[in-house]
């Protein structure tokens, strides 16, 4: 490569020499090079060159044609490598040595492909392949799992043995009825269309910061459409934001995503300690509620957002819920702000949210 | 009323480059990264990057700057910043990238890193060897080795352009 004969050059000429080039290489000269007369070869560190040229204007050159990505530290390699699925990250490991030693102890592991639609089988090989698989095993922070067969026990088995756990993501895993996730680190959860589940269940997750799932429903028959919708347990900390996507049958008239916002809550008032785990997100603790209404092409974002009473601010006695140390949601919301909703919508969530009468559009 | 005009006053920091040139940012572009946030909530005004080179530290601080200003309105104007700023020699990508990483910048970071894998998927190993020039260092037996090992990770085909 001419570059690299020509990075030899410069490393042969020392401060202040002038160099002469020949016409017939000029061609092959890399842009700051070309034309100068005089050449101060400073050497900033052991692979990067500061060029000045005789003019004003300083450039840096760094000697093309050497392996500078193997010599980033690990941590980085680790950062690139969790851009890429399993198939392309393992790809890597026959790089070099450095590599596989990124490779087997990478913190992520996404198996978002298609090729591991088989069978889980695949991802218990390509764990039981690491070879200090259980130390680096629990160094996971991100699970993307992709049309994997996996049942409801032996993700429970593996969450188990990721304690540092940070992001699961769940797409299209079919097989998947029950989710119960159990984990104190766990920040992030992303479930999108795992028909077959009946019910998720955040009992213990305290740590929780954001909950998102698209769900589809409306349809009975052929394809395996939600019916019911799953049941979400959950014991939220107040910061959760819950995420929901309702993705209704295109061919239904009634789009029934209301019916997650009215749900069968309607009635209750005080939420006694032993059933708060049964409700559903949006209404319980929640700070907003994103919902994506999808419908015949239209695709639209609507935002509900959550404001809610400061303890400071509850002067109220005659509250339902005042003797009790935790407040339903009706008495704590203390502003209802809606976005991007048509004026049909808008006036069901008008009607639904002013029965709490402290509703401000 | 002193008092309020100098707490309207924007506060300033001043970096200073691996090679000892100076620049001076407002605080508030500065605390985007968590290394120069921790050292300002400490009480520094004054910044040593003893790991940073000025040239990485001009585009960073470009960044920054445009990150800064971050409303709904010009959100094409810093996607095409973005998109701008990553397109570089790879050098230039390895530079900054361990610069972001010493200051914590994690969407700068996730950027960069973004733009190295997509360099390297779907390509075969002997592309991304020839194209980030990694030397071999697996005697022929070692490699096929680690090839069986994840044997279905090579099924199919790949691209083996440079591009």
């Amino acid at each position: 490569m001419s570059h690299f004969n020509y990075s030899s050059t410069i490393l042969r000429c020392q401060n202040d020499e002038v160099i002469v080039i020949p016409e017939d290489i000029r061609e092959n000269l890399l842009p700051p090079l070309y034309g100068s007369k005089r050449l101060h070869v400073k050497v900033t560190n052991r692979y990067n060159f500061s060029v000045v040229d005789q003019g004003t204007s300083i450039c840096s050159y760094v000697m093309e044609g050497t392996d500078q990505i193997s010599k980033l530290p690990e941590p980085i390699l680790d950062h690139i490598l969790s851009f890429l699925v399993t198939k392309e990250a393992v790809k890597t490991s026959t790089l070099s040595k450095v590599w596989n030693s990124v490779w087997t102890s990478l913190s992520c592991l996404d198996f978002g492909d298609n090729y591991l639609r088989k069978s889980k089988n695949i991802v218990d090989q390509i764990l039981e392949n690491r070879p200090s698989e259980k130390v680096s095993i629990k160094r996971f922070k991100r699970l993307k799992l992709t049309a994997v067969a996996v049942n409801d026990r032996w993700l429970e088995n593996l969450l188990a043995n990721l304690p540092n756990l940070e992001l699961l993501s769940l797409d299209h895993c079919l097989s998947l009825k029950i989710l119960k996730i159990s984990s104190y680190q766990l920040k992030l959860l992303k479930v999108v269309p795992c028909c077959n589940l009946i019910a998720v269940d955040l009992d213990d997750a305290p740590n929780l910061l954001r909950f998102s799932s698209d769900v589809h429903h409306g349809r009975k028959g052929l394809l395996s459409y939600f019916d019911p919708l799953p049941i979400f347990k959950l014991k939220a900390s107040r910061l959760l934001e819950v995420k929901i996507n309702l993705i209704p049958d295109t061919e239904a008239l009634d789009t029934h995503w209301a019916i997650t916002l009215s749900c069968d809550y309607d009635e209750v008032i005080v939420i006694p300690k032993d059933t708060r785990g049964k409700l559903i997100p949006p209404l319980y603790g929640t700070k907003s509620m994103h919902i994506k209404i999808m419908d015949r092409g239209r695709s639209l974002q609507s935002l509900i957002k959550f404001t809610y009473r400061d303890a400071a601010d509850d002067e109220d006695d005659k509250l339902c819920c005042a003797s009790l140390a935790w407040k339903c949601w009706r008495h704590e919301l203390k502003r209802v702000k809606l976005q991007n909703f048509t004026c049909m919508e808008l006036e069901k969530l008008r009607n639904y949210f002013s029965k709490i009468q402290i509703f401000r559009a | 009323m002193a008092s309020t005009t100098e707490t309207k006053q924007k506060k300033m920091l001043i970096l200073k480059s691996a090679d000892n040139d100076e620049f001076e940012i407002e605080e508030s572009v500065g605390v985007q990264s968590e290394t120069i946030k921790n050292l300002v909530e400490d009480g520094f005004t004054f910044v040593p990057l003893p790991n940073v080179y000025t040239k990485a530290l001009i585009k960073i601080i470009d960044y920054l700057k445009k990150h800064a200003n971050k409303t709904d309105s010009n959100d094409e104007e810093i996607k095409t910043f973005d998109k701008d700023f990553v397109n570089t020699t790879f050098d230039d990508l390895f530079e900054l990238v361990s610069a972001a990483n010493y200051l914590h910048i994690s969407c700068l970071m996730n950027m960069l890193c973004q733009t190295i894998a997509d360099r390297i998927k779907d390509k075969s190993p002997e592309a991304v060897r020839k194209i980030f020039h990694i030397n071999c260092d697996y005697t022929p037996e070692e490699e096929a080795k680690i090839r069986k090992a994840n044997a279905q990770a090579f099924e199919g085909q790949f691209d083996e352009s440079l591009d």
